[in-house]
């Protein structure tokens, strides 16, 4: 079992969902990211979300948007990305999944990335830009390394479409809340049940909700739709106006509200 | 009240005879391959007769029964004759038009029709690719008269040219003018003496009474059938769309090559799934083809002229023969109008209320703002910050054809930064929303429904460069940011290994200065916005930002097509700086009076460095894509050039 289906099934036992916490890498500085990286995984997090900061992020909302320019100005590279997770290697009790968009992987090298992913001891990747016609380009070579790269699904996605996606998706799958961009919203679609329920159905792997999800009790709701639930511009709001033991803070209630 | 008609002299045998008919007025020659006419001459008569003539005349050949010996004997004749178009007598191939595409054969195609009566007036309707029918007498070349207010019924069933021929002589030429109304007449035995060569006296007296007649002609063409009144509203010929085929590129995936794909978020693909099938059918509709023909030439003003520029190519120093295709007059100013009209009616049929785009120099967005008051849609257009500061003319445009302009803050703030924000509206918009995207780039399907909108643009290259000079270009330059004008003028031509095509980038301070948007020459490939293209970028896959004196090439990737013809080498690359195009301008201002856009400018710069072997040599037809025109850019201008005296 990979780390990141361990982790899923380690919530599982407990009978909640399990979270997944993002954190912008570089932002504003590597070392910030790994003391927050360190702080999230004492305060409950299942699986930790590494952001890859990339200069056009289109999936994402202003939050994220300020988050990735600030950690490319301060010069953050994946390179520099996957030196930090050698250094965490073993420190982290919550796998550590890359998430970004496909260019900088596509400049890295697919093959040379998983390679490197796997050296650093990175469970998987999450490419919001690569959908499921184009996946095979990195799915390949991670299968090799024996990491897993996560698809994600949306509302707008039809059911035949869901399946195929749901059984090319490795470790989980992760189900836009949402038609729109990375970001708090005070409120969820009412269709997110029955979007989350037919995922559910159909899917081999866990399914995971995020983008939106900003309070404790939103997690909580959604915990009870899903497998497990993803916070990240409120964990990135909260670091830059309270440091990592506020995104720390944030993350425990979450946590506490899952059960 | 008049209208133009064409004269054709049929029947040619002797350059002295061309001659005769050249200096009377004839529009165009005709000589005879028929087997068993009197008429019939050799390959190297009718070859001797085309050198005689000025290139301007044309000269058609009248070919007998192309059924039995199939149209590949034909076309090889027209090509080594320099023929500028084929007549078919007798029966004709099912396949002729598709097999002409597959054989690359370039010239149009006339089909003669043997009438006697009402009856005998086949279904004109089916002759799809046809440019002119021919409406004869019963037995051809006999001087046999056919009754010829059929050729007016025939216009309701017929886009192409109408020619009336059949027993018409100086006497008679009048009344069969008025009477069938034709786009020209056709005669050869009614101006011959009794020897069978062509006589003086009666050849000029034919061309006078024909125009004399024409004169009286109506300026409308009327059309017969009431059902198609409304087609008499069109005064120009609609131009037939999508004829040819797609072409293998790209495949179902979206690939040219290596390049394109879909690298957008998953809530995108069913909305680009819905887009690419709409496209398919509309493609395909008579409707949808017909409605937006009929806007391109009434409202857009297709098709546009291509231009002799004697005096840029006498200021260049030049031998070639350097045309200019004039998309800087089409309606609002540029080329994309073409995408948008096309892209307009799709979201129409597609049921879509809200259109929003993204623009760089402001075409695009006036262009988008346009149709959607055209065609009644709400219109939002994202728009750099710096850009809406550089072009604020075209801002104010948009605001007053009633759309709503968003300034985007991010980024270098700028087209990319544009179309960013533009996405991330489509992703939240997604299912009352269509997106309708500027250049041939993008996921797919967007760079293919781009250059399907755009290729009429060297469609049209491709047919004036056979009326004015009898073949194909043997160049043609277009600037290429995204790349929409440059694929457009391009596509027609790809299969034409005689044709070279040069795309021209931003060199911005210089290629070597980083500061430059050229994308092809020096970027490596990667993905932005949807698709795999070459692409300006650092060692880490960060996108850089690109710069251009125009916002409209200030854009670091560049369209998937253009990316796999600049790789597979069909495709040359060239670039001028911020100065030279700024050079250009004046250059283009000064000696032809055209005020060209700063994108356009930049391919004015790059004729200086064509290859010396083109540029030198008199036989060369070189043709630059003027894709816009440089009001917008007046306020750059200003302040760059001091007004305009440098």
């Amino acid at each position: 079992m990979s780390a990141l289906a361990t982790a899923f099934a380690d919530a599982r036992a407990q009978k909640r969902a399990a979270l997944v916490c993002y954190a912008m890498g570089g932002d504003p500085s590597i070392a910030a990211t790994e003391e927050l990286l360190l702080a999230l995984d004492a305060a409950g997090a299942d699986v930790l979300e590494l952001g890859v900061p990339f200069s056009d992020p289109i999936a994402d909302g202003p939050v994220l948007q300020a988050a990735a320019l600030r950690a490319l100005s301060g010069g953050t590279t994946l390179h520099a990305l996957l030196a930090m997770a050698t250094r965490l290697k073993g420190k982290l009790r919550a796998p550590l999944v890359l998430m970004g968009y496909a260019n900088p992987f596509f400049r890295f090298g697919v093959e040379a990335f998983a390679t490197a992913a796997a050296a650093a001891g990175i469970a998987g990747a999450i490419v919001p830009d690569l959908p499921l016609e184009e996946a095979d380009w990195l799915r390949t070579p991670l299968d090799a390394q024996g990491l897993d790269l996560v698809l994600l699904c949306a509302p707008t996605t039809g059911r035949a479409r869901m399946e195929a996606i749901a059984n090319a998706s490795r470790g989980f799958l992760y189900a836009v809340s949402l038609t729109g961009v990375t970001g708090a919203r005070t409120e969820l679609p009412p269709d997110v049940t029955d979007y989350l329920a037919s995922l559910r159905a159909c899917s081999p792997v866990p399914v995971a909700v995020g983008f939106g999800i900003a309070r404790p009790e939103q997690a909580a709701a959604m915990g009870k739709l899903a497998d497990g639930v993803v916070v990240g511009s409120a964990l990135v709001n909260a670091h830059r106006e309270q440091g990592a033991q506020g995104a720390a803070a944030l993350c425990a209630a979450i946590r506490a509200a899952l059960g | 009240m008049s209208r133009p008609l064409r004269i054709k002299l049929c029947g040619i045998r002797t350059v002295e005879d061309a001659r005769l008919c050249a200096a009377a007025g004839a529009d165009e020659l005709g000589v005879v391959f028929a087997p068993r006419s009197k008429r019939r001459v050799s390959i190297a008569e009718a070859r001797a007769i085309r050198e005689s003539l000025p290139p301007a005349l044309g000269v058609i050949g009248v070919f007998q029964d192309a059924v039995f010996d199939g149209p590949e004997g034909i076309f090889a004749t027209a090509r080594e004759v320099g023929l500028s178009a084929v007549q078919l007598h007798g029966a004709i191939p099912p396949d002729l038009f598709s097999s002409a595409l597959g054989a690359g054969f370039p010239l149009p195609i006339y089909i003669a029709l043997q009438l006697t009566d009402r009856a005998s007036l086949p279904d004109l309707s089916s002759l799809r690719g046809c440019a002119r029918v021919l409406l004869d007498g019963p037995r051809g070349g006999s001087g046999e008269s056919f009754p010829w207010a059929l050729a007016r019924e025939a216009r309701a069933h017929f886009r192409g040219a109408i020619f009336v021929a059949g027993g018409l002589n100086p006497d008679n030429v009048a009344a069969a003018v008025l009477d069938a109304q034709p786009d020209g007449v056709d005669v050869a035995s009614g101006i011959e003496n009794a020897s069978g060569r062509k006589d003086p006296a009666l050849v000029r007296a034919f061309v006078h009474a024909a125009k004399a007649a024409a004169q009286d002609l109506p300026r409308e063409i009327s059309r017969a059938s009431a059902h198609d009144q409304e087609s008499a509203m069109s005064t120009r010929e609609l131009p037939e769309l999508f004829t040819s085929d797609p072409g293998p590129l790209p495949d179902a995936r979206g690939r040219f090559g290596a390049f394109g794909g879909r690298f957008v978020p998953e809530t995108l693909i069913p909305a680009l799934d819905e887009l690419e099938s709409a496209f398919r059918e509309a493609r395909a509709d008579p409707a949808y083809r017909e409605a937006l023909a009929r806007l391109l030439c009434d409202y857009a003003g297709r098709p546009t002229p291509l231009f002799r520029a004697n005096r840029l190519q006498t200021a260049l120093g030049a031998a070639a023969r350097i045309y200019l295709k004039r998309e800087d007059l089409l309606h609002t100013g540029a080329h994309k109008l073409n995408n948008t009209l096309g892209q307009g009616l799709l979201a129409k049929r597609m049921g879509k209320q809200r259109f929003i785009a993204e623009t760089g120099a402001g075409q695009h967005g006036v262009a988008s703002a346009t149709v959607a008051a055209l065609l009644g849609l709400d219109c939002v257009v994202y728009m750099g910050a710096e850009d809406v500061r550089r072009q604020a003319p075209n801002v104010a445009r948009m605001k007053l054809l009633g759309a709503e302009v968003r300034p985007v803050e991010a980024g270098a703030r700028t087209l990319k930064d544009a179309m960013n924000e533009a996405l991330r509206d489509w992703v939240t918009n997604v299912r009352g929303t269509y997106y309708c995207i500027g250049s041939a780039a993008g996921p797919h399907p967007y760079p293919l429904l781009v250059r399907e909108l755009q290729k009429i643009i060297g469609e049209e290259i491709a047919q004036q460069s056979l009326a004015h000079e009898g073949r194909l270009p043997d160049a043609v330059l277009a600037c290429v940011g995204g790349g929409s004008n440059a694929i457009g003028a391009f596509h027609r031509f790809i299969a034409e290994s005689s044709v070279q095509l040069f795309g021209v980038e931003a060199a911005g301070h210089g290629l070597g200065s980083g500061k430059h948007g050229a994308s092809m020459a020096r970027g490596k490939p990667g993905i932005l916005h949807g698709s795999l293209s070459y692409l300006l970028q650092d060692d880490d896959g960060q996108v850089a930002e690109a710069h251009s004196i125009s916002a409209g090439l200030d854009y670091p990737g560049v369209g998937p097509e253009l990316s796999h013809l600049c790789a597979t080498g069909r495709l040359q690359t060239l670039s001028a700086t911020d100065d030279e195009a700024l050079a250009a301008v004046t250059l283009l201002a000064r000696h032809e009076g055209i005020l060209c856009a700063l994108e356009s400018a930049h391919a004015i710069a790059a004729l200086r460095k064509l290859p010396r072997a083109l540029l030198d040599d008199p036989r060369s037809v070189v043709v630059v894509n003027l894709s816009g025109r440089g009001d917008k850019d007046l306020g750059t201008l200003i302040s760059a050039l001091g007004g305009g005296a440098p």
